[in-house]
């Protein structure tokens, strides 16, 4: 079964990037711009897991990890964080507000896949 | 009154009380000598007197035998030679201590004196009278009767003599004893002013220092303890009050001081602050299109290694995506460098005489694809008769461009007006130019934040519009380089103008000025 990701990114460069790797490897993948329309593709789509840029406009992303978080039917979405800062308090951050990984940018791409298999295995197990 | 004055004036009137004694002593003594010497020499008067008195007695007891003899006997005995030589020298002798007399007798004795010596003539006489003629048998002789009343009148005027000696004496006594009363009394008097005065000096010097002290210790202890508000009330104007004004002029300063480096030391902070914050920005903003960059080259290579004859047309759009990104990085990295030119003061203005209205239709025609990708126009409303300005038109141009297509970016389907005009700022014409959006607009704490490095209106225009985020801070640093500078006036959903001023130098005065620099230079030369 393929699994559904949700990349949150508002640079269209890399939202591109990302999108059509990521369906490379066989996941479907689900697109947003930014915080409240990352909210909107949840209530729409049902998601395995987020790729959430911290940087966004109109919502950010760290506010809309909490209210992912703070949504019963949504709090076991495991959140990867992507941010751009090289600030090493973002780490502290992202776990703070329920993301479940973080990865900085430039994106190393091999590094970011293992960590979503590995997320999603264990989305599986717990589920089942 | 100062402290010095207090003390020298408690000195003088210590030295005061002790001269009035030393010469309230010498005074009593002086009295008191005088008193002795006059007590002496009555006393001596006195005996020389009652010798007087004896010697009379005897002398008329011895001549009054003689005559009462020679009247009661006829055949009286006659007198030796001898001895009538004998009482003539005694008499002479009494004579002699009567005139002594008068040398030690005092002033007031005078009188008596002279009766004493009258009386006394009257019985030398008599007495002489007698002698001379007692052998001869002579009737003229004095008689014992005339001689009895002589003598009672000598010893009674002695006597008077002496009862008035007696009385001057005590007179004396009575003065000296006066005197020195007087002069104890005022001794004691001088001694206790001066020890009242002394301990009263004593302890008011004491009070005082000890108050004065203690507001001085208070305030250094306020001081010590970081409390450099603290000021000592105004207890007196001498030196220790001078030392309490001085020494809250020193807090005062080192408050000052203290505020001076607090303040330097928060600009610092701040400006350290702002510096990690550009870096943290710089980091964000060059990893962006370097991700890109990084992304787009990786996918291109797997592609290509999964299929070796994939198509050109196929690559070709990512492609255009890693040479945009590239731009990108390299418009960021050139701002950069001009950002921190200018901040280093390595920025080199190259005045020249250009044709403002020609290179602002320059830098619209250029940016006119811009304007047209959010269908915007573009409309010039510059001045007719506008002279050539002397700046950097290199600048200029970036400035235009970085305005213009900011104007572009945040306006949609509406108009962009470049306008100019002159005015006067102190005394000194200036070109003001103005470009004027209809686009989305700030509010008021985005407008104040718009020329500063990175930190634009709001990231997530950033974000949505693109940019450096560094355009309007380097155009700020240009107007300001070339003697001018921008402004910004906005309202949100209404639109945005940028007013841009730089000072207009007429060619005129220019070459005025480089004239009289010219002559200061020769004649420099020649001196």
């Amino acid at each position: 079964m393929r699994s559904t990701l949700l990349i949150v990114e508002d640079n269209e460069m890399n939202r591109d990037l990302l999108s059509r790797r990521l369906q490379k490897k066989g996941f479907t993948v689900v697109l947003a711009v930014d915080g409240v329309d990352a909210m909107q593709r949840l209530n729409e789509v049902e998601v395995d897991l987020v790729l959430m840029d911290m940087n966004l406009p109109v919502q950010d992303g760290w506010t809309t990890c909490q209210m992912i978080k703070g949504r019963p039917a949504l709090n076991h979405i495991p959140i990867i964080a992507l941010t751009a800062h090289a600030m090493t308090n973002d780490r502290e951050r992202a776990r703070a507000v329920g993301c479940t990984e973080y990865e900085t940018k430039p994106i190393n791409f091999q590094q970011l896949l293992g960590k979503i298999q590995q997320l999603l295995v264990r989305q599986t197990v717990t589920h089942h | 009154m100062s402290l010095g004055q207090r003390l020298a004036l408690s000195i003088f009137a210590i030295l005061l009380f002790f001269s009035i004694n030393v010469a309230s002593y010498f005074w009593g003594s002086k009295v008191r000598s005088e008193g002795l010497t006059a007590l002496q020499s009555s006393v001596g008067s006195q005996l020389l007197a009652t010798q007087v008195k004896k010697e009379l007695e005897d002398k008329h007891k011895k001549i009054l035998f003689f005559s009462t003899l020679k009247e009661t006997t006829d055949d009286f005995e006659r007198l030796a030679k001898d001895e009538i030589r004998s009482l003539r020298d005694s008499i002479e002798k009494i004579a002699l201590q009567i005139r002594q007399l008068e040398n030690v007798i005092s002033e007031d004795s005078i009188p008596a004196y002279s009766l004493l010596s009258q009386h006394f003539a009257n019985l030398h006489t008599l007495w002489k009278q007698l002698l001379l003629h007692y052998n001869t048998g002579n009737v003229s002789q004095p008689n014992s009767t005339q001689l009895k009343d002589a003598y009672q009148l000598a010893v009674s005027s002695v006597s008077a003599l002496q009862s008035k000696e007696t009385q001057v004496a005590d007179k004396y006594a009575v003065q000296m004893d006066k005197n020195i009363a007087v002069t104890d009394r005022i001794n004691v008097i001088a001694f206790l002013s001066s020890v009242f005065l002394t301990s009263s000096l004593g302890f008011i010097l004491i009070r005082y220092t000890n108050r004065s002290l203690s507001q001085l210790m208070l305030g250094v202890h306020h001081v010590a303890e970081g409390d450099l508000e603290y000021r000592i009330p105004e207890f007196s104007k001498d030196e220790l009050g001078e030392l309490a004004v001085a020494f809250n002029a020193m807090a005062g300063r080192l408050s000052q001081a203290i505020d001076q480096v607090q303040r330097a030391k928060e600009n610092a902070d701040q400006a350290n602050a702002a510096k990690g914050m550009f870096l943290a920005n710089m980091s964000h903003e060059l990893r962006t299109p370097l991700n890109a960059i990084i992304g787009y080259s990786d996918m291109l290579s797997e592609e290509i290694n999964e299929d070796g004859n994939v198509a050109g047309e196929v690559l070709a759009p990512d492609i255009t995506r890693i040479a945009v990104a590239g731009k990108h990085l390299s418009t960021l990295i050139d701002n950069v460098l001009d950002l921190s030119k200018v901040e280093s003061g390595k920025m080199q203005v190259n005045n020249e005489w250009f044709d403002a209205t020609a290179l602002i239709g320059e830098v619209v025609s250029t940016i006119s694809p811009l304007a047209d990708q959010n269908d915007n126009t573009i409309v010039l409303a510059l001045l007719d008769e506008l002279a050539p300005l002397y700046a950097d038109a290199t600048k200029f141009r970036q400035l235009f461009f970085n305005l213009l297509s900011n104007a572009c970016k945040f306006t949609n389907k509406g108009r962009i007006t470049i306008g100019s005009s002159l005015i006067d700022r102190a005394g000194l014409g200036f070109a003001q130019f103005s470009v004027n959006d209809t686009g989305i607009g700030m509010n008021e704490e985005q407008c104040e934040k718009v020329f500063d490095s990175f930190v634009q209106a709001d990231q997530s225009t950033t974000k949505k519009y693109g940019g450096t985020g560094l355009g309007l801070a380097i155009s700020r640093q240009f107007c300001q380089l070339m003697g001018g500078d921008i402004r910004v006036q906005s309202e949100p959903d209404v639109g945005t103008t940028f007013y841009i001023e730089l000072p207009l130098t007429h060619q005129q005065e220019t070459e005025q000025l480089q004239s009289v620099t010219g002559d200061a230079a020769s004649s420099s030369e020649l001196n």
